[in-house]
């Protein structure tokens, strides 16, 4: 190929031909590549599901706000004072429009702070959130770690190997839903894991477990069967700040426009 | 005799050869053997995380033995409560209790020396508050009681007092009176 400043017409135009033509046969070699890959090839990966996979369903209409999950969490998960894995949120709307939204104490007992009586006779409605891992499809935070600490089991739960995390906080940043911080004992990341431990040796995380009135159900959502399968058949279910393709799969019941 | 020029090619494969070596090295001291198994992380991580021991006990494992006070709670109105709500987590209690039945620990499982530091028993009105206060948030529907007040209107002589839901209600199943417990799993109640 002549790279003089003196190229001809005649000599540019059957480069670009020669270029052309090389370039599209190249192309037509990758579905030939694709399928060379054989099973575990590219395509493949991203559909086939052998594993079970989980869900989780929280119904904001039959939280009361006894933070028990909260207690069952901190034990399970030796979550150190002032972190949360999970919490529970109050959302408070007032007559004159206002909406409040507070959580309960950061240290044990877990209790939600008496609203003043001249505030208290001015609520319209008010109801409780609880809160725990997304366990997105999409999850920013594994998308940002640099080390490879934070990972996605074949079964749906993001992790955090404390190994190989160098606590440098970009998932805690990245996450939308406030759900990681910075364990004050090991310096690493953390976060709730569907108490994977519990549930790869055939529980409910500890919360679920917990929870006296099934506000949270957690269950296997593979199961056409289960609980939380029917339930989500039956019901209407939102999923928490849809508009950023997260694609949560914690769902909830009774979620309003105010909740984030 | 060889030639200057191809003694400096000679020397660059030296280090070429060395830089791999040592980088082939340092990959095999630095990564760890699971990372890439499955996936960009430590494979091994998943299998550590999911062989860490579960601390919060079920109602399915404390009615093995406290069967009789289970079947009470989960025929009344206290049905979707968990003796852990009220009692704590009683893993260490659990465990022991396991170990005394297979013969394998020294500890017995009766009376009140096996109530262990993460497990308690007694009639506790904060425990009972932590759902049935009257708060700002719970739904109309679920019981609540403005305590003190409640108690008082009752005829309490100690509405402030510690216990003083018990005084009334049978934690187990409220929709009885106080006395029907021990008739019930006295062994169960007073462990």
């Amino acid at each position: 190929m002549s790279c003089s400043k003196d190229m001809s017409r005649r000599e540019f135009l059957w480069d670009a031909v020669r270029t052309m033509t090389w370039g599209a046969l190249s192309l037509t070699c990758i579905p030939a590549l694709a399928e060379a890959a054989g099973p575990a090839g590219l395509v493949q990966l991203t559909k086939t599901r052998t594993k079970k996979l989980y869900g989780f369903l929280v119904d904001t209409t039959k939280c009361i706000g006894c933070t028990k999950c909260v207690d069952a969490c901190k034990v399970e998960n030796h979550v150190p004072d002032g972190n949360f894995r999970t919490w529970v949120e109050r959302y408070v709307y007032f007559k004159d429009g206002t909406v409040q939204v507070d959580m309960h104490s950061r240290t044990a007992p877990y209790v939600f702070e008496d609203l003043p009586p001249e505030k208290a006779k001015d609520v319209v409605k008010s109801f409780f959130v609880p809160k725990l891992c997304n366990m997105c499809e999409d999850s920013p935070c594994l998308q940002v770690c640099p080390v490879g600490a934070t990972y996605r089991t074949e079964d749906g739960f993001v992790l955090v190997d404390k190994e190989r995390c160098i606590g440098c906080s970009y998932c805690v940043q990245a996450c939308p839903y406030g759900m990681r911080f910075i364990n004050k004992e090991t310096h690493t990341a953390d976060k709730c894991t569907w108490c994977y431990h519990r549930v790869q040796q055939g529980g409910k995380t500890a919360c679920a477990e917990a929870c006296p009135t099934g506000a949270r159900l957690f269950g296997e959502i593979s199961d056409p069967e289960s609980e939380i399968s029917k339930l989500l058949g039956e019901k209407r279910t939102e999923v928490l700040k849809p508009y950023l393709g997260t694609h949560p799969k914690t769902r909830y019941v009774g979620l309003a426009a105010e909740v984030v | 005799m060889i030639s200057k020029d191809t003694r400096h090619l000679w020397t660059l494969a030296g280090v070429l050869a060395a830089g791999a070596i040592g980088a082939v090295a340092a990959r095999q001291l630095l990564v760890p053997a699971s990372y890439g198994t499955l996936g960009p992380f430590r494979a091994d991580h998943m299998r550590e995380e999911a062989a860490r021991a579960a601390t919060v006990t079920t109602t399915a494992e404390c009615v093995e033995c406290h069967e009789g006070v289970g079947k009470m709670s989960a025929e009344g109105p206290h049905k979707s409560v968990h003796c852990m709500n009220c009692h704590g987590v009683g893993r260490a209690h659990a465990e022991r209790c396991r170990a005394a039945a297979a013969g394998s620990g020294a500890e017995t499982c009766e009376g009140p020396a096996a109530v262990t530091a993460d497990l308690h028993s007694e009639k506790s009105a904060a425990e009972c508050m932590r759902c049935h206060r009257k708060m700002v948030g719970r739904p109309a529907e679920h019981k609540q009681v403005a305590p003190v007040r409640h108690a008082e209107k009752k005829g309490s002589e100690e509405p402030d007092g510690p216990a003083v839901c018990a005084e009334c209600h049978l934690s187990h199943d409220p929709s009885q009176a106080p006395e029907e417990q021990a008739a019930v799993d006295p062994e169960a109640s007073a462990g």
